[in-house]
């Protein structure tokens, strides 16, 4: 009888690991596309092709609708609700696409290749590349974070960024990172410091986990809040440069795999 | 009047084909082959240098090729050595260039290509060195496709083994001196820190103790 219990506790343990798991259920074939960043606007992706310097509008079965060409190589994309924000690398701007026009993002400081923006109400961060810092808008004024450096709170060319509900998450691309913040510009974890990443590439949050795109590695990794790894992903991965889940799919971004893949629970 | 279509259509075809053709004689064509593109966030921020440089217009990387074409004033007369040097300044490796003169001239020098007489005693080196990405690898073998006497360089980033086909002449030293100059610590000779500071961040390895 006792045996039983324990084969049973053993059984149902290994029935919750497993459903914590997300699993692969879809290959979307992007053609040509060399797929940098990635975002989901009104029941639509939106990806950036830094490569052809263009932004595609893709549906979510994976059917290219409108392809626009004429960016300085676009990277990590952010939306608001109604529109879409391209930060160009190449032109030191942030491009916002509404309803087919562009305009630019007035922000009162100069930014030096811009790879990657995120909006959480009216919050926007803007990780600034070559100046090794986030830039964020608390609604009423703009903050610089961070500087160059290995230290917690500094950061090595970062690539991406995600704005939760009261913290920022940071791809520290070259520190092979990630790093969070709060909403002051306090240093409040660095994550994944043990896991040999090569190049962080893309993060995305939700309040249960946190990933990253191991982008040399061929790898996604996930971690929960205290910083604990979940999982890590391989099959199909490569060269991810970005990650996002929408509903209950998990999509991420293959740069030389040029296609999306998807995942559940 | 079929001879003259013939010719009219040969003359469109050699417009469109021929490289000068439309090019002012103030102006120099470069094309530029660069390996180790495989990281857009760095391979980007090469066209961003590039475009820095005063005078400088229509920069183009190719991704996929590794082709990186501009045009500059023929009268600064840019060399291939000045471009090879802008390059690695930016911490990338040019393996060939060739420049086509606003005045017609064309020069050209392509790394890849080495040849060995027939008959030479030739030996295998294998040996460590510090490296992450593609950047890394075209940096660490052109370092030493460089050296006369080496034939084949041929680095593996998951092993971190380089692997060297030399004539009997180059010791493994020679090899890990000039590979440890470019910016890679080997297990014997390590990179200046100035050196390691300058390459691109996805190429700053973790350094040999």
């Amino acid at each position: 009888m006792k045996y039983l219990y324990i084969g049973l506790l053993a059984f149902l343990a290994g029935c919750s690991h497993s459903s914590d798991e997300w699993k692969p259920v879809g290959n979307m074939d992007l053609g040509e596309i060399t797929p940098i960043g990635l975002t989901i606007q009104d029941g639509h992706f939106w990806i950036s092709d830094g490569d052809h310097n263009q932004v595609v509008k893709v549906s979510l079965q994976g059917e290219i609708l409108t392809t626009i060409n004429d960016f300085e190589r676009p990277m990590h994309l952010g939306n608001d609700g109604t529109a879409v924000y391209i930060p160009e690398y190449g032109s030191d701007n942030i491009v916002k696409l509404e309803n087919g026009e562009r305009t630019i993002l007035t922000i009162p400081d100069s930014l030096d290749a811009p790879a990657g923006i995120d909006f959480y109400q009216q919050e926007i961060a803007i990780a600034d590349f070559y100046n090794h810092r986030i830039l964020f808008f608390d609604g009423k004024n703009w903050n610089s974070i961070g500087k160059e450096g290995k230290a917690a709170g500094e950061f090595y060319y970062p690539t991406d960024i995600h704005i939760g509900s009261d913290k920022i998450f940071v791809a520290d691309a070259y520190n092979n990172r990630i790093q969070v913040f709060d909403k002051k510009g306090s240093s409040l974890q660095v994550i994944g410091t043990e896991d040999k990443i090569n190049a962080a590439t893309g993060i995305f949050a939700t309040p249960d986990e946190i990933f990253i795109t191991d982008f040399e590695n061929d790898r996604v990794l996930s971690y929960d809040h205290e910083g604990v790894r979940k999982q890590i992903f391989t099959e199909g991965i490569n060269k991810p440069t970005d990650i996002l889940v929408e509903g209950d799919l998990l999509y991420i971004a293959n740069y030389k795999g040029k296609n999306l893949l998807s995942f559940r629970k | 009047m079929k001879n003259i279509i013939i010719v009219f259509i040969a003359f469109l075809f050699t417009g469109i084909t021929n490289p000068i053709y439309g090019q002012s004689k103030d102006v120099d064509q470069f094309t530029v082959q660069v390996e180790g593109l495989g990281c857009p966030f760095c391979a980007y921020g090469l066209e961003k240098k590039f475009k820095e440089l005063k005078g400088i217009k229509k920069v183009k990387i190719e991704m996929e090729t590794g082709m990186m074409n501009f045009e500059y004033p023929a009268k600064k007369a840019l060399t291939i050595v000045q471009v090879e040097k802008q390059v690695e300044k930016a911490g990338y490796t040019p393996v060939a260039v060739s420049i086509q003169r606003g005045d017609g001239t064309v020069e050209a020098v392509d790394h890849k290509t080495k040849a060995v007489a027939d008959g030479t005693d030739m030996q295998t080196l294998e040996f460590f060195v510090a490296g992450n990405c593609g950047m890394c690898q075209a940096r660490i073998e052109n370092t030493a496709m460089k050296m006369d006497g080496v034939q084949s360089a041929v680095w593996d980033k998951d092993s971190k083994l380089v692997t060297i086909k030399a004539t009997a002449g180059v010791t493994q030293e020679m090899v890990e001196q000039a590979i440890a100059k470019s910016g890679h610590d080997t297990k014997t000779a390590k990179a200046e820190d100035t050196v390691y500071k300058a390459l691109p961040g996805c190429c700053h390895y973790e350094r040999v103790q």
